[in-house]
């Protein structure tokens, strides 16, 4: 498994592990999260600096910036328009060229929009972004995406911060079957079966935010999602038996002790 | 907001040495390009960082 890395563009990577920094309790809960979640890669979003409390932390006062690879999100755009803008904000910081492009069509569900989705991947591409657009579940959209010169496809498991899981895991096999960039299942997972699933399904890696931040000790969680993503990982590589109808004994319906028999020396 | 740059202006807002990225009249500008920007009146600056997500 040392060897088992992965990349998006030229970014080499061990870590299946993208993990989100909102909604933690604090910065030093978040900061041992992070630790023992091995990430290397962060998600973060961009908002209005408050100008009435300037002295307010910034989430960059807590991070290291040298140690891990930034993955900032156009959240709150509703238009592939708004998400290039926040794009360009983002990358002036000079910490990433990445990008998650994350266009909301209904702030009730939270769910992508396809179609700002894609236009916001095919300008922010023109402009050398390292791109990786977060999308409904759908093969078809993720093939347009991947089509448009999207480095990595994350498809969401289930709306975010719901936590209901993978709710098509047929859709994500066909998904992972189909890209020839990464798969990264994003959103809606809820605990560690979700997580090692996603990866058991073929997917590159899993991003996680409300999970581990709103579990009842994040650290812990941050360790046990770890675990399962090595583990989900390890068994996509190994291979799972198929599915059978019926039983089939482990050790041979021959000799059982319990069948009556008739030795030929008696 | 009296003239100066985009430097300046964020000097007076207290924000210097914070990892701020600042937009003004729509466009976005490194911070090398501070000092180089005038600020006039009736010019829309957005001032933005990075928070914790998703």
């Amino acid at each position: 498994m040392n060897q088992d890395t992965w990349r998006i563009g030229n970014h080499e990577m061990s870590s299946r592990f993208f993990l989100g920094t909102g909604l933690f309790p604090s910065p030093f809960v978040q900061n041992e999260a992070i630790a023992v979640s091995g990430a290397e890669v962060l998600t973060f979003a961009i908002r209005r600096v408050n100008l009435d409390a300037v002295e307010d932390d910034s989430i960059l006062q807590h991070v290291e910036p040298e140690a891990f690879q930034f993955l900032p999100n156009t959240s709150g755009a509703r238009t592939a328009d708004e998400a290039v803008r926040i794009a360009r904000l983002a990358r002036a910081s000079g910490l990433s060229d990445w990008v998650k492009v994350e266009i909301s069509a209904s702030e009730r569900t939270l769910l992508p929009d396809p179609i700002e989705t894609l236009r916001a991947t095919e300008i922010l591409v023109k402009e050398g972004f390292t791109v990786l657009p977060y999308i409904s579940d759908d093969p078809v959209i993720c093939r347009k995406l991947e089509e448009a010169g999207a480095a990595a496809i994350m498809p969401g498991g289930a709306p975010i911060g719901t936590g209901l899981g993978i709710l098509n895991p047929y859709n994500i096999s066909l998904i992972v079957e189909e890209a020839s960039v990464p798969v990264i299942v994003d959103a809606g997972l809820g605990t560690a079966s979700d997580a090692a699933l996603a990866l058991e399904l073929g997917a590159s890696a899993v991003l996680m935010n409300t999970p581990v931040a709103k579990a009842k000790d994040p650290v812990g969680m941050a360790l046990a999602m770890k675990l399962a993503i090595e583990a989900g990982r390890l068994t996509y590589l190994s291979g799972r038996v198929p599915k059978k109808q019926y039983a089939s004994a482990s050790s041979g319906l021959e000799a059982m002790v319990s069948r009556p028999s008739s030795p030929d020396v008696l | 907001m009296a003239a100066g740059n985009i430097a300046d202006v964020i000097e007076k807002l207290g924000l210097t040495g914070k990892p701020v990225v600042v937009e003004a009249g729509g466009e976005v500008l490194v911070a090398e390009q501070w000092p180089c920007v005038k600020a006039v009146p009736g010019m829309t600056i957005e001032i933005v960082h990075f928070v914790g997500g998703g």
